[in-house]
């Protein structure tokens, strides 16, 4: 199993999903950072005075985390960043939908029209899951 | 097998690397964003102050008595901002479904409505904020005469007021 985990060329592809869903992901938002202030604000957490400074500087780091994952740049520091923000990402998307909240979650900016819910938390597990196989088995 | 170290100066300089770049492409960007938002101020109204032509900037809302009271005088045009599907389990009788997330599809169902037409946007409760949305949207539209029911289908549901189906 350990062997499988480890092949080099499993950990590219990996690397390479990984870095495409963050680049477009973090597009998405930069095209339209009013859009996603606002998604953020769905979820009644962040206070208001950093919510636009949140909504500046994420994207940013998906986009560039994205990139220098695709190109094999700081593998595991990126795989770290990559899960901080899914395992982030669950936890809010969770606390929505035990407070009954019902919004689109803004996760792909706004052009995405998926819900907050069980589904959404899913997926994000799903990149959780990549994320620190990356992390534990990428180059340094 | 496998290894956690990371160098740390690494992964703080590219968080902090990518917010600088975000802070000074954003101040650039024509979609550029304020630092820190402002308050949405929410300005209730009465019956008596539905002035078409305001241009304030603040949402302007109804309650429910007042939304009640216009939907008995068949006075305005109901808006649901919701999705779809909620609206097809239950909306205001005679509301058009302009779901916020498909703005831009859904907004040829308003081109026969005049610009000045009273016009009340609701969505689920005082928790959503897809009336808002579409206010705003709607306001850059060109419709001035219009109000977001902050209540919303909840409130309204509560108080038995009448809604309607879409039938399969």
């Amino acid at each position: 199993m350990i062997k499988v985990l480890q092949n080099k060329y499993l950990l590219i592809s990996v690397q390479f999903f990984l870095g495409l869903i963050f680049i477009i992901a973090g597009a998405q938002k930069i095209i339209n950072p009013n859009g996603f202030a606002e998604s953020i604000m769905n979820y009644r957490i962040f206070p208001l005075v950093s919510i636009n400074y949140i909504a500046i500087t994420l994207p940013w780091i998906e986009l560039i985390s994205g990139i220098l994952l695709i190109f094999g740049k700081y593998v595991k520091e990126n795989a770290l960043i990559y899960s901080v923000l899914m395992a982030a990402f669950i936890i809010l998307v969770m606390s929505a939908i035990f407070r009954g909240l019902d919004f689109e979650c803004g996760c792909f900016g706004t052009n995405d029209a998926t819900r907050v819910g069980w589904m959404k938390i899913l997926e994000n597990v799903g990149l959780l899951t990549l994320s620190v196989y990356v992390y534990l088995f990428g180059e340094k | 097998m496998f290894s956690t170290k990371i160098n740390i100066k690494v992964l703080f300089s590219i968080v902090i690397i990518s917010s600088v770049i975000g802070l000074i492409f954003n101040s650039f960007s024509s979609e550029r964003i304020p630092l820190i938002r402002d308050k949405e101020e929410i300005l209730f109204t009465n019956i008596t102050d539905l002035n078409p032509d305001s241009t304030s900037t603040e949402i302007r809302a109804l309650d429910t008595k007042t939304v009640k009271e216009l939907f008995d005088q068949e006075k305005a045009v109901f808006i649901d901002a919701r999705d779809k599907w909620e609206f097809g389990e239950g909306h205001i009788s005679g509301a058009l479904n302009v779901a916020e997330y498909k703005y831009e599809e859904d907004k040829s169902k308003l081109e026969n409505i005049a610009k000045d037409r009273l016009i009340i946007i609701y969505c689920g409760g005082d928790d959503c904020d897809l009336s808002k949305r579409v206010y705003k949207k709607m306001q850059s539209d060109g419709f001035k005469n219009t109000f977001v029911y902050l209540d919303g289908f909840s409130i309204w549901l509560e108080n038995n007021l009448p809604i309607q189906k879409v039938e399969e």
